[in-house]
C-alpha cells in the first residue's frame, strides 16, 4: 500500500518535535566534541580515551571532567 | 577572498559528494576558481566520483606532514576547477585547526572552496564544518534523510554557521504529483530552510554520475547550473521536477503505470 505523503508530513512534524526536545543532550555532544577538537589539536590522542564529564553543583556552578590519553604531542607547524 | 561552503547531510548516501562534484563543476563552467575539498578522510570518495583516483600524488595528509605545499596536492579536474584529495587512511592526521588553516589559505587563491563534509555528526563532522563559511544542506525527500538534515541544521546554529540553504536531491516529480512523495516545498517549510535547488531523479544518472559525464540538456545538469547561478549572485530559479508529469496525457500514463 503507498504511503500518503500528508501521513508522511505529520509524522515528520511528529519527529522534528520530539528531536526539538532531545536538544540539550545534543548541547552536551557539540561541547565534547568541541572539546576534544581543541585537544585533537595539540595531541595525538589515544582512539576512545576522550572522556568528559559535565555535572551541575548544588550550588548552581558547572564541573566539567577531562580525561584522555595522548601518544604524542604535535609540534605546532604553519602550513606551506 | 572567496568563501567556503561545507556540503552536509548528516544521513549517508544522499548525495553530498554528487553534489558537491557538480556544485563545482557547474561554477568552474561560469569562469569561477573553485576547488573542491575531501572533507571525509579516511573514507574519501570525492578522488572516485570526480575518476581522479589515478592522479592523486599528494594529498591533505602530506600537507599537514610538510611532504608537499597545498599548491602541489590539489589535482586539476577541467579548467577553473580542482581538486584536493584526502586519501590517507588516518582521519586523525589533519587537526581541525590544521583543516582551518587549509581551508582559509585556500581562500586566498580561490573564489569558492567547497567542502565534501562527512556522514554523521562526529568529530570528523565537526572538523569539516568549522572550516566553512556558510553551509548546503542535501537531503532527498525521504523522512530518515530529512530528519538528520534538521539535526544538522541545529548543530550548524550551535556553530553560529546561520547561512544555511537547502538542495532536495533525487525528487520524482510523477511520485510528488502522486501525492506518495513529499515535495520540495513541505520539506522546506519542515526543516525551515531556503531553498537553494532541487535535482530530480534522472535516468541517465548512475552512482557518482557528475554532469560532465550527461547530456548537456539533462535535467540534473539544468538544475544544477540554475544552483550555480543563485550561489554565484544570479537570481534564484528553482527547476520545476513536476513539469514533464503535468497534463492529462501524463495523468493518465502514470495511471497506467500504476
Amino acid at each position: 500500500m503507498k504511503k500518503r505523503s500528508e501521513n508522511e508530513l505529520l509524522r515528520l512534524h511528529r519527529i522534528i518535535l520530539t528531536d526539538d526536545t532531545n536538544i540539550p543532550n545534543s548541547t552536551v555532544e557539540i561541547l565534547k566534541a568541541d572539546t576534544r577538537s581543541f585537544f585533537d589539536n595539540h595531541f595525538r590522542l589515544d582512539e576512545d580515551s576522550f572522556k568528559m564529564n559535565i555535572t551541575v553543583a548544588e550550588n548552581g556552578s558547572y564541573e566539567v571532567e577531562v580525561s584522555f590519553r595522548a601518544k604524542d604531542m604535535y609540534d605546532i607547524k604553519v602550513i606551506k | 577572498m572567496g568563501k567556503s561552503i561545507v556540503v552536509t547531510s548528516g544521513k549517508g548516501g544522499v548525495g553530498k559528494t554528487t553534489v558537491t562534484a557538480n556544485l563545482g563543476i557547474a561554477l568552474a563552467w561560469r569562469g569561477r576558481k573553485v576547488v573542491l575539498v575531501e572533507g571525509d578522510i579516511g573514507l574519501n570518495n570525492l578522488d572516485v566520483c570526480m575518476h581522479i583516483e589515478d592522479k592523486v600524488l599528494y594529498d591533505i595528509g602530506d600537507v599537514v606532514k610538510n611532504k608537499c605545499t597545498i599548491n602541489q596536492s590539489l589535482v586539476p579536474f577541467c579548467d577553473n576547477l580542482f581538486v584536493l584529495p584526502a586519501t590517507s587512511m588516518t582521519s586523525t592526521l589533519v587537526s581541525t585547526l590544521q583543516f582551518i588553516e587549509i581551508v582559509d589559505k585556500l581562500k586566498d587563491a580561490f573564489e569558492y572552496v567547497i567542502i565534501d563534509c562527512p556522514a554523521g555528526i562526529e568529530d570528523s563532522f565537526h572538523r569539516a564544518i568549522k572550516g566553512a563559511d556558510e553551509a548546503i544542506l542535501v537531503t532527498t525527500p525521504h523522512i530518515a534523510s530529512i530528519r538528520d538534515a534538521y539535526k544538522v541544521s541545529r548543530v550548524l546554529s550551535s556553530y553560529r554557521l546561520e547561512k544555511q540553504g537547502l538542495i532536495v536531491n533525487r525528487m520524482q516529480g510523477a511520485n510528488v504529483l502522486d501525492r506518495t512523495m513529499l515535495s520540495a516545498k513541505e520539506i522546506t517549510n519542515a526543516l525551515q530552510l531556503e531553498l537553494y535547488g532541487v535535482i530530480p531523479e534522472g535516468n541517465d544518472v548512475n552512482l557518482f554520475s557528475v554532469i560532465t559525464e550527461l547530456k548537456p540538456n539533462s535535467p540534473v545538469t539544468f538544475s544544477y547550473n540554475l544552483i550555480a547561478e543563485y550561489l554565484d549572485g544570479g537570481a534564484k530559479k528553482i527547476y520545476d521536477y513536476t513539469a514533464e508529469y503535468k497534463g492529462l496525457f501524463n495523468k493518465l500514463l502514470r495511471k497506467l503505470r500504476q
